[in-house]
């Protein structure tokens, strides 16, 4: 993967965005896929569907927008990673948002997606300068974790306040070093083997 | 800091190494695996050229996408039947154990890990599902992950994780008839709100805890992850221990009287020390109903819808503040799931019919569907089978069921379903303007036989 230093993009909301659950993001029907990939297009698919174009993920205005801005406890409910691959998918590079599901917060950094927390305040300011400036730019800074927004122009740093994530998930987005698989197995398969054997249900069965 | 807890000791003892910010690596002692969320994680395995690092500790079988009436091979459904296949061929080449369709293990993951006796007190616990913290009734760790980190327990039998802190919640007194632990649970969520464990493992103590039954409290601990905690656990005691005893992958004779104490010595000490301590009193807990499109939006069946209520959740449902839930007229009943599918759930529910001579009303369609063939077989050799058949409802084959429309049982259209699966999200059960009311078996046979929801204590 390669290194994801900042998000920078136009964004829209989810209004208010929050508890927003696995299965809204992407329906029970699409999980008999066997592909990481091809979700995109079905992303809120039972809810676009009802909205009739009303859906933000279908408004003309937000269409190329790839900043994501939502309220508390999003992605809860199914472990599936199918919903961070349907919002990848769409594409969809960043969220801000006022928490995260741990699971679905778990899914998003080794697949590349930014889920960044700001405070409710700010979160509410940011909405409220989309609504009037909606062609803004915003920026998702991981080097110095801050959220930014513009000027219509383009001008960065109009006003921003801090965003939080796990250091884990900051590091193996600027690293580029998401697979998590080798870093495990590098300290060394009797060092595993040892920890297993030390235990009460192996070791002595 | 949590200190002395069964968590704390457990953690302790499969942690591999503490990362220099603070995260674990953690050994996984069972690793539970089903067909939907895992073909991606094998597919990177052989890409990277890796092979499974134990393959003795992940257990498979199908469930969330099986049919619950015909399933001659290949299945009706493409997609159902590629994703089963791919399991088999996996499994296959990876060596791991495997309960396919017609294996008389097959069934919902988190209803055949304990029946068969793999899951045990003091494991860590980890499947592709947000509802493994459903083990923790053994007095486990056990949580859901992302298909990424199943490629990682695949490789590497560990887990990167950051330790949770440990509240303590303890629902002290007793439960009043005709309460179960389905309702217990949904009180706590409702109290703790659907984000209030985010950081937090629960432990679950107090003296309704400790008198439910194993299936109540593993109804408790599977929808922790609806309040957002990923680990709920209750400690481990003398019905643990009488559960697991003869089950086929718990060991026998002295080496079952040596495992048992170490089990019951995992228990969290008298001296144990929580982040957090919330009570409550079981007296207080009445049959409850979700009201909205989470588990946290619930009430007692019998008190009004709160004023406060969300509106949007509110016009979903077709409900008003205020206003009761009592009464509201049902299309669908459903028995079954990895909450509220196993041989009590079906005793009670069976037992209900029974006594009261219930029959599902007319224009009902109800749906009885066993957690897994032992399930099954236990409950046929009860006749509870009859029972439900003979009141209306389809038996089914094992499997998720109408729980989560991945496979043919589904609402169709605007549809309300009383149902004792674990969420009310919108389009959860198949339909996206279907309805889903949670509650508890009791709750759901009484309501499918009125054809509206009723208060279970109201029966004879």
């Amino acid at each position: 993967m390669e290194k994801i230093l900042r998000v920078e993009g136009k964004a829209f909301c989810l209004s208010p965005g929050n508890n927003v659950d696995t299965d809204q993001i992407i329906p029970g029907k699409y999980m008999k896929w066997l592909t990481m990939s091809g979700f995109g297009p079905h992303v809120f698919e039972d809810e676009r569907a009802k909205s009739k174009g009303e859906h933000p993920f279908d408004l003309p205005e937000n269409k190329g927008r790839t900043i994501l801005v939502v309220g508390e406890n999003f992605g809860c409910g199914s472990s599936r990673e199918h919903a961070v691959w349907a919002l990848v998918g769409w594409p969809i590079r960043a969220i801000i948002g006022e928490s995260f599901a741990e699971i679905f917060r778990g899914n998003s950094a080794p697949n590349g997606l930014v889920c960044v927390d700001v405070a409710p305040k700010f979160r509410a300011k940011l909405e409220e300068w989309l609504r009037r400036y909606g062609e803004a730019n915003v920026c998702v800074n991981l080097t110095e974790m801050v959220v930014s927004i513009g000027y219509v122009d383009g001008a960065l740093g109009f006003k921003y306040d801090s965003c939080t994530m796990p250091d884990e998930h900051r590091e193996m987005l600027i690293s580029g070093q998401w697979n998590t698989t080798e870093a495990l197995l590098s300290v060394g398969e009797e060092t595993i083997r040892k920890v297993a054997l030390s235990l009460p249900y192996i070791g002595q069965s | 800091m949590s200190k002395n807890t069964l968590f704390d000791r457990v953690w302790e003892a499969h942690t591999v190494r503490i990362l220099p910010d603070g995260r674990t690596q953690l050994f996984i002692g069972l690793h539970l695996i089903h067909e939907v969320t895992t073909a991606p994680a094998f597919n990177a395995l052989r890409e990277e050229g890796r092979k499974v690092l134990f393959p003795e500790r992940t257990f498979a079988t199908v469930d969330h996408t099986v049919p619950t009436d015909d399933r001659s091979r290949p299945l009706r459904d493409e997609e159902a039947e590629a994703v089963t296949d791919a399991l088999e061929k996996n499994a296959k080449d990876f060596g791991i154990r495997l309960a396919g369709l017609g294996d008389p293990r097959q069934g919902i993951v988190h209803v055949i890990g304990p029946g068969l006796g793999l899951t045990q007190p003091g494991m860590t616990i980890a499947c592709g599902d947000s509802h493994t913290s459903t083990h923790g009734a053994f007095g486990s760790i056990a949580f859901g992950i992302g298909t990424t980190q199943v490629k990682d327990v695949l490789a590497s039998q560990c887990l990167f994780v950051r330790k949770p802190k440990v509240r303590q919640i303890k629902v002290n007194g007793h439960l009043n008839p005709r309460v179960y632990a389905k309702d217990v649970i949904l009180a706590i969520i409702r109290k703790l709100g659907v984000k209030g464990g985010i950081g937090y493992a629960y432990e679950y103590t107090g003296d309704v805890i400790k008198a439910l039954d194993m299936d109540g409290r593993m109804t408790i601990c599977n929808m922790t992850i609806e309040g957002q905690a990923l680990v709920g656990y209750i400690n481990p005691d003398l019905k643990t221990v009488a559960y697991l005893c003869g089950r086929p992958f718990v060991p026998e004779g002295i080496k079952f009287l040596e495992r048992s104490i170490s089990w019951l010595g995992s228990a969290s000490g008298s001296d144990a020390e929580f982040d957090k301590i919330v009570e409550m009193d079981g007296e207080d807990i009445t049959p409850m109903a979700t009201w909205g499109t989470n588990p946290g939006q619930s009430v007692g069946v019998s008190e009004p819808i709160p004023l406060d209520a969300d509106p949007k959740a509110l016009e979903f449902m077709g409900f008003e503040a205020g206003k009761p839930i009592k009464g509201t007229k049902v299309d669908v009943a459903f028995i079954g799931s990895c909450t509220n599918g196993r041989i009590s759930d079906f005793r009670t529910a069976a037992w209900l019919i029974k006594r009261n001579g219930l029959k599902v009303a007319s224009g009902v369609r109800a749906l009885a569907v066993p957690g897994s063939e032992a399930t099954k077989k236990e409950a046929e050799a009860e006749g509870l089978h009859e029972i439900f058949q003979q009141a209306g409802f389809r038996w089914g084959e094992p499997g998720c069921s109408m729980c989560l429309a991945m496979n043919p049982d589904k609402l169709v259209g605007r549809e309300l379903c009383v149902s004792t699966s674990n969420r009310n999200f919108v389009g959860r059960q198949g339909s996206p303007t279907g309805r889903t009311i949670l509650m508890s078996p009791a709750s759901v046979v009484a309501s499918a036989a009125a054809g509206k929801i009723v208060d279970v204590r109201e029966l004879a």
